[in-house]
């Protein structure tokens, strides 16, 4: 049976101290790409142990250390992996850039907005951002209420919830910048790297199929998509 | 009466900022996709091509090439895409009822995350630089009837040439298409061209009609040197 197992290699064991010098063999055997490796980590940090633990696995655990604001190590490595995608599929001359939006005041909310700017002019990376109105604040949690809590299935066994993206234009340095807010619960699981490449990769096929009006009205019609 | 708004119309806006980011990021997308067929292709050169007398080989060739050449420009991705490449995708879309089978495309780019959409590349083996007519008889029936590529306006057809001159096949090619032919700005030193067509849209779709195709040859004998001028 043919399997995708690298060949034995003579001294492929030598030098290994320790389980992070195992690690970097394997990758390197396997000539994993580093968005390949970022899956199998996620798998076996998050993923696995969430399978098998309960409600204070790790990857159901808050985004921020300690529960407090201004640690945002999750959240930056999920905008800069989806940054990554979208330089990746369109050209690493695209200004893509991203806000983590953080509580001012007040408790902490039970979910996380980051916003992907599109295009953006002379910005780059990520950065982080104040929310201190309260009518945003209050939107957030009514969002959260109305419709991303966790649901429980009529059996009781199967439980789902939803995550928002949304698509609007903000103003950066005066031009209307096109943006994508991303939404959703306040747990590691959700602002995993592996959840930003696929969260990116839809994002990216949308940009593929945006279509002028007409051409979009016509073909749903035909598919009886209207609504 | 006035109209609702549809599931796309809701969920993309097309508003002229989204409007303007879209379109020209899907142009810049197809330089990519291309920039990466042509780094395969310079590692099909300095791995397999070089190495052998390519003259000798006579059978299979088109799909012998095709298949040595996907796993090459997958490598030269850097795994962060949002597509990925594959060898005998079938186009669903245009499938005729059983036992029919679906168009099957040499090479096409499959998006992660709808793999309905696909930008698929059209292969084949020209022996000499004259011998086009299989060329744009595929160019003609697939591409330009919306059989291929039915969700994208743009597509490639790649040329492995055996023996001639690039330039004859773009100047026979362009002959028989009885369209103009322009040096794709992106690839200014290698043997990229495209051109411009409104396609056929079969009776009840809405693809779009606007289609630009690349011509891109890739010299398989003699000259089947890596190209290290670019990127």
């Amino acid at each position: 049976m043919s399997v995708p197992i690298p060949e034995p290699r003579p001294g492929i064991l030598d030098g290994l101290k320790d389980w992070d010098d195992v690690d970097a063999r394997v990758k390197d055997a396997f000539g994993f790409k580093d968005a390949e490796w970022t899956l199998v980590e996620d798998l076996f940090n998050y993923t696995l142990p969430d399978f098998k633990g309960g409600a204070d696995s790790p990857g159901r655990k808050p985004t921020r250390h300690n529960g407090s604001a201004g640690d945002d190590k999750h959240l930056k490595a999920y905008c800069e992996y989806f940054i990554r995608v979208l330089r990746a599929g369109f050209g690493q001359d695209k200004n893509v850039s991203a806000t983590i939006f953080e509580e001012g005041k007040g408790e902490l909310l039970p979910l996380r907005m980051v916003a992907v700017h599109l295009d953006s002019p002379g910005r780059q990376g990520v950065k982080c951002e104040r929310m201190d109105s309260p009518a945003l604040r209050e939107r957030l949690l009514s969002l959260h209420r109305k419709f991303l809590a966790s649901r429980e299935s009529a059996s009781g066994f199967v439980s789902y919830t939803r995550v928002a993206r949304l698509y609007d234009s903000v103003k950066i340095k005066g031009r209307d910048v096109p943006t994508i807010f991303v939404i959703k619960p306040d747990q590691i699981r959700y602002w995993t790297r592996s959840m930003a490449l696929r969260d990116a990769d839809e994002v990216a096929t949308d940009i593929m199929m945006w279509r002028d009006v007409g051409e979009r009205r016509g073909s749903l019609e035909k598919e009886g998509l209207h609504v | 009466m006035s109209r609702g708004q549809t599931i796309a119309e809701l969920r993309w806006l097309d508003t002229p900022d989204f409007m303007a980011v879209a379109r020209a990021w899907q142009a810049d997308a197809s330089t990519i996709l291309l920039q990466f067929v042509w780094r395969g292709y310079d590692l099909l050169c300095g791995e397999v091509l070089s190495r052998i007398e390519v003259n000798d080989a006579e059978e299979d060739l088109e799909r012998g090439i095709t298949q040595l050449l996907e796993p090459r420009i997958r490598r030269a991705m850097t795994g962060d895409e949002p597509f990925d490449i594959q060898h005998g995708s079938y186009e669903e879309e245009s499938r005729q009822p059983p036992p029919a089978q679906p168009p099957q495309y040499d090479l096409a780019y499959v998006w992660n995350q709808n793999e309905r959409l696909k930008w698929p590349l059209e292969a084949k083996v020209l022996l000499k630089d004259t011998l086009v007519r299989e060329y744009v008889k595929a160019m003609n029936e697939r591409f330009l009837t919306c059989m291929y590529a039915p969700f994208s306006s743009e597509g490639a057809m790649l040329a492995y040439l055996f023996s001639g001159s690039p330039q004859k096949v773009f100047s026979n090619v362009s002959k028989a298409l009885l369209c103009c032919l322009a040096q794709h700005p992106g690839f200014p030193g290698r043997p990229h061209k495209t051109s411009d067509h409104v396609r056929t849209v079969p009776h009840a779709k809405k693809y779009a009609a606007a289609f630009r195709c690349h011509h891109m040859v890739l010299q398989i004998s003699a000259l089947a040197e890596p190209n290290s001028q670019l990127m």
